[in-house]
């Protein structure tokens, strides 16, 4: 709100002056507008009519002058001299109407004369024989059959202002002229106007002023003939017309004397000074100014009367402004504040409510609240109660106190950059560090905002004690960057075991390579003592028959030194019979073996796919492996129908029963008695599937699972490589593309099924090395 | 804008325009013996100033200022005379045009001396206003002039000896008007017989005629207005109807012939003016004073007319701050009805003699 406030009480009395003025206005210009103009064309009219009234009561008062002369005319025409002049002394002395009266011959010269005794004997002497040929009035009247009545002249012989009057005198073609002077015509003015107040002027054709009722100073003096009242008279028996005299208005009428050849002016103050103008004008301020006064004096009552319900409902809005109980609001007899008593007795309810809302927040509120007042250096006028927990403080201060002992700051520099900071954006955030009432400092995370309140520009600053959080979040820092150091480190290490590791695993495959390979030799050695073994018998059979047939041969040669006997020879024949035959027998057994041993080491190291008939080599693997089962007491079954053939990998077949022989020999039966293995074979449509089951101790279950994995070994260190299941599987996954599974019972034994094609897939890699 | 808005404007302004005051106008005082026995020549110069404020007027050159015209009677004496100027003065006027005889300028200069308002005579003559740095501003010659204009001119036409009329009611001039002739015409050697004094509104006139012609002058000379130069023209003409009449230039009003009849045929008279001026300007100027006031216009006439056009053209080239006098010495010269008009310092200005004699009831220039 801007601009200037008045109170209510002003205002209205304002709103009251305003409409009186307006009516002030109105009224007037109904009286300017209408009155007025009716008031000036009454006043016209009347003045018409007195103007024609005056002139005619003048012209027959005035007549009865001409009348006069025109006696005396007569008389002339026949009386002797002396009665002219009784005549004309006469018409001088008797009512001061004229102030000489005089004869003129016809040439001009006076011949009898009468003047006003005022003017003295001489006058009249001096009068009589004076040519007056050249006069006006004279030269009028001598050439004019009827009375002439002359313009205002300065008369030679009374040396005054004077109307002359002149009559034509028939018999001796003389004039008579009478001198009316002009104090005369005033006087007639004024016998003709009666009692009437009127302002009137006598003027002349010329325009000259003969008699003026109000200013006798202007007869003579003033010349009207330039006014358009006074031309339209002229023509016109009476004409009315606003005129203007020496600087005032006027509301005139004139009218014409035809006898007299003058015009009678009535006149009255034209304008607001018209007397009816004005009396009008007067009535209309005298009620316009008494109802206004009257008015003004009600005003303030009625004002009073108004504004002490808004007082009352002003006075309360203003406790509650102040945080007072406002108590009862005020009802009245006007609606309109009714609904605003008690809109503000809502708004202040709401407002109350608000209030005690935001104190409790205030109050409630973990953080320190303080509100400050940057007028006054930032002085505590009110904080919450985080706010004195934080600053040990013991309650509110007083309002004023001084801003740096209650808030204060560690750094005095600090807070007037963050205070100059608040009252340049209104608006501060930052820490700070501030002392308790007990000197203990702390570092206080402070959020600061102004706002503009009743008392001016406030500011709250909100603060918290962040020492405990910063020093935490310092510890976490150092943590981190600790154990990001580790993992650094330990990234590094991870880098080392790693290259370590797939060095080793590098190294364990060729380890690995290394051992299948050493196992492979180690099965070609097992085969190779295998065939020696079996070839020992019919070689050593086959070289004790060789040594038999020497020592019998060797007998012979003995004997025949001796001499040579029949039984000799017989012998000899005999024995060399047996022993060829024995040494034919076992050598070609030993050639049979050969054989056998042979093919075996073909498939095995070769990897030849061929086909084959099962049982076959199912019987010389297990023929290979004689000396292990031999050495081992384990029996062998086959139980593998004939003529079974199989598209496959021989070498593999064989490698895999020779590992899971083998693998039962060596684990399946310890010291056990009648340790058995049984190979069966059972063709299954388009596969074979080939059981080899022991009667052995069975895997422990927690091996079980991990059984074809490689170096599984329960034998670690005592010889075994942990390697053969594994290439089992391999082989027979892979090689042979078929499947193979365990199923074992501690105790009971364990039982190998593989399942294989009985054409094994093509481009099969058979290296499992 | 509604009709009632419209109505309200037009309120508010109609009272507002009726609350202003008028714009001053040019106010023009008129001064002189109106009603007197020089009443004939204050009303000629009267009815020349009319005429040209009527013109002015209608020229209208003060942009609707207007021009108001205050006319006052100078009264039967020195006071009344004094008592008109100041209630002129109090009337604000600028200018005051007036005072038809030196006399009746004398009673009332120091009354605008006091009030430092201008007075314009156009009919004074007296020497003694001559040459003075004063609030008076002449239109017309000096009585030195034209006392050495008459003397001269008289004497070469053969008066040499003369008997004088004094009128004694304005002796402001006719004293100053006789010592001004008597030096020259002494000087050319003529030779003064009788001088009488006579009052206006005396009776004795054919005395004061019988006395004059007693040492049988060449001619007589009458120092008076028209009415006393008329009157005593009638006496001289009873008793020696063939002696030469010679009056002063204040008597040079129609009504020294209309009084004077034939007595005043053949009177010789000294005129500042040409009233046989047959130029356009003074043509139209005499019809229209002729159809405005029903007479021919005098010497007076056309002075006072010359005076007011003079004043009302110097006070509408006025500038606010300058004074009337100012206006009126620096603006000039003023073309006048017959001739031009320059003001010099102490506000004189010169005129022209024109030698008139009276013929058939008519002024006419000598031949």
């Amino acid at each position: 709100m801007s601009g200037y406030q008045w109170r209510l009480r002003t205002s209205l009395i304002g709103l009251l002056a305003i409409i009186s003025s307006v009516t002030f206005l109105v009224v007037g210009a109904v009286l300017f507008l209408v009155r007025i103009p009716q008031i000036t064309a009454e006043t016209r009219a009347d003045l018409r009519l007195e103007a024609t009234d005056l002139a005619q009561r003048s012209t027959v008062m005035l007549g009865a002058l001409q009348t006069q002369l025109e006696l005396i005319a007569a008389v002339i025409s026949g009386a002797p001299a002396a009665d002219v002049q009784l005549a004309l002394e006469r018409a001088v002395g008797e009512n001061n109407a004229f102030t000489a009266v005089y004869q003129i011959d016809r040439d001009g010269t006076a011949l009898r004369a009468a003047v006003s005794p005022a003017l003295g004997a001489g006058r009249r002497q001096e009068l009589i024989g004076s040519d007056l040929s050249r006069d006006p009035l004279f030269g009028r009247t001598h050439a004019s059959q009827k009375p002439v009545w002359g313009d205002k002249y300065l008369s030679p012989v009374s040396s005054v202002l004077a109307i002359g009057i002149g009559v034509r005198v028939p018999v001796v073609d003389g004039v008579i002229i009478g001198e009316v002077p002009l104090d005369y015509i005033l006087r007639t003015l004024r016998a003709a106007s009666g009692r009437r107040n009127l302002t009137v002027w006598v003027v002349d054709r010329h325009g000259e002023i003969l008699a003026d009722s109000e200013n006798s100073s202007r007869v003579g003096v003033v010349n009207l003939a330039h006014e358009s009242l006074l031309r339209q008279a002229s023509t016109a028996a009476a004409t009315s017309a606003p005129m203007r005299f020496e600087g005032r208005d006027f509301e005139a009428a004139a009218a014409r004397s035809p006898l007299l050849g003058w015009s009678f002016v009535t006149r009255t103050p034209g304008g607001i000074v018209n007397p009816r103008v004005a009396s009008a004008i007067e009535l209309g301020i005298a009620t316009v100014a008494g109802s206004m006064l009257l008015g003004l004096a009600l005003a303030p009552f009625w004002a009073m009367g108004m504004a002490r319900p808004i007082s009352a409902i002003t006075e309360r809005a203003r406790q509650v402004a102040d945080g007072q109980p406002p108590g009862a609001w005020p009802r009245g007899r006007t609606i309109e504040l009714n609904e605003l008593s008690a809109d503000l007795e809502r708004m202040a309810t709401t407002l109350q409510e608000r209030q005690q809302e935001l104190e409790a927040i205030f109050d409630a509120s973990p953080v320190g609240i303080d509100v400050l007042d940057p007028a006054q250096d930032y002085a505590l006028i009110k904080r919450n109660d985080a706010s004195m927990g934080l600053f040990r403080a013991s309650g509110n201060p007083a309002p004023g106190a001084p801003g740096p002992n209650l808030t204060p700051w560690c750094d005095r520099i600090e807070r007037r950059a963050f205070y100059a900071t608040l009252e340049r954006d209104g608006f501060a955030r930052g820490e700070a560090w501030l002392r308790q009432t007990d000197g203990r400092q702390f570092l206080a995370a402070l959020t600061a905002q102004t706002f503009f309140s009743r008392g001016g520009a406030r500011a709250v600053v909100v603060s918290q004690d962040i020492t405990e959080m910063r020093r935490i979040e310092a510890e976490v820092r150092a943590l981190n960057a600790e154990l990001e150091a580790r993992v650094q480190r330990r990234t590094e290490q991870l880098h080392c075991a790693n290259a370590e590791l797939s060095s080793t695993v590098e190294r364990l495959r060729l380890t690995q390579n290394e051992l299948v390979r050493s196992e492979k030799l180690a099965a070609l050695g097992a085969l190779v003592a295998g065939v020696a073994h079996e070839l020992n018998t019919p070689l050593g059979n086959s070289v004790m028959a060789v040594s038999t047939l020497r020592n019998a041969l060797g007998a012979f040669h003995r004997e025949k030194e001796q001499g040579l006997k029949r039984s000799s020879l017989d012998r000899l024949l005999e024995a060399m019979e047996t022993g060829t035959d024995i040494a034919a027998r076992n050598l070609a057994r030993a050639a049979e073996l050969v054989a056998s041993f042979k093919q075996v080491a073909v498939d095995q190291t070769s990897a030849q796919r061929r086909v084959f008939t099962l049982d076959e080599v199912c019987n010389e693997i297990v023929l290979t492996l004689r000396p292990l089962l031999t050495r081992g007491e384990v029996a062998v079954t086959l139980d593998v129908p004939p003529g079974l053939r199989l598209d496959s990998y021989p070498g593999a077949l064989g490698q895999v029963l020779t590992n899971l022989i083998d693998n039962a020999v060596t684990h399946a039966f310890g010291d056990r008695r009648e340790a058995r293995v049984c190979i069966a074979a059972a063709e299954n449509g388009e596969h074979v599937t080939i059981r080899v089951r022991d009667n052995g101790g069975g895997i422990p279950p927690e091996l079980l699972s991990r059984i074809f994995d490689p170096f599984v070994t329960t034998r670690m260190g005592s010889g075994g490589s942990g390697l053969g299941l594994h290439i089992t599987y391999n082989l027979v996954a892979q090689a042979l593309g078929g499947s193979i599974e365990v199923d074992s019972a501690v105790g009971v034994g364990t039982t190998f099924t593989i399942s294989l094609p009985r054409v094994a897939p093509a481009a099969v890699n058979t290296s499992c090395d | 804008m509604t009709r009632w808005t419209r109505w309200a404007v037009l309120v508010v302004a109609a009272l507002l325009l009726a609350a202003c005051e008028r714009q001053q106008p040019v106010r023009i005082g008129f001064l002189a013996e109106l009603t007197g026995r020089t009443a004939d020549l204050a009303e000629a110069a009267r009815n020349g100033v009319t005429l040209a404020v009527d013109q002015f007027r209608e020229a209208d050159t003060r942009q609707g200022r207007g021009i108001e015209l205050l006319v006052r009677d100078s009264g039967p004496d020195a006071a009344s005379a004094r008592q008109a100027a100041e209630e002129l003065i109090q009337a604000r006027v600028d200018v005051i045009i007036g005072g038809t005889t030196s006399g009746m300028v004398s009673d009332v200069l120091p009354v605008v001396e006091r009030a430092k308002v201008l007075l314009i005579s156009p009919t004074a003559s007296a020497i003694e206003f001559h040459g003075k740095d004063d609030m008076l501003f002449r239109i017309n010659t000096t009585t030195r002039d034209n006392g050495h204009h008459y003397a001269a001119h008289y004497f070469q036409k053969g008066i040499r000896r003369l008997s004088i009329a004094v009128n004694e009611n304005n002796r402001a001039f006719s004293e100053s008007w006789l010592k001004e002739f008597r030096a020259a015409y002494e000087a050319l050697g003529g030779a003064i017989l009788a001088t009488t004094l006579f009052d206006s509104g005396s009776t004795r006139h054919a005395e004061v005629i019988a006395a004059l012609l007693q040492p049988r002058p060449d001619g007589l000379l009458f120092i008076g207005n028209a009415v006393d130069c008329a009157r005593l023209a009638q006496q001289t003409h009873k008793l020696d109807p063939q002696i030469p009449l010679i009056a002063v230039e204040w008597a040079g009003t129609e009504q020294l012939i209309e009084l004077g009849g034939r007595a005043v045929e053949g009177l010789m008279i000294v005129q500042n003016y040409n009233q046989d001026d047959s130029t356009d300007g003074y043509q139209q100027f005499q019809e229209a004073y002729r159809k405005r006031f029903g007479k021919g216009p005098v010497f007076g006439s056309v002075l006072a007319y010359d005076a007011a056009a003079v004043t009302l053209a110097a006070l509408a080239r006025r500038p606010p701050d300058m004074t009337a006098k100012e206006a009126l010495i620096k603006f000039g010269p003023y073309e006048g009805l017959q001739q031009s008009i320059q003001f010099d310092a102490n506000g004189d200005s010169n005129r022209s003699a024109y030698f008139m004699v009276i013929r058939n009831g008519r002024f006419v220039r000598e031949p």
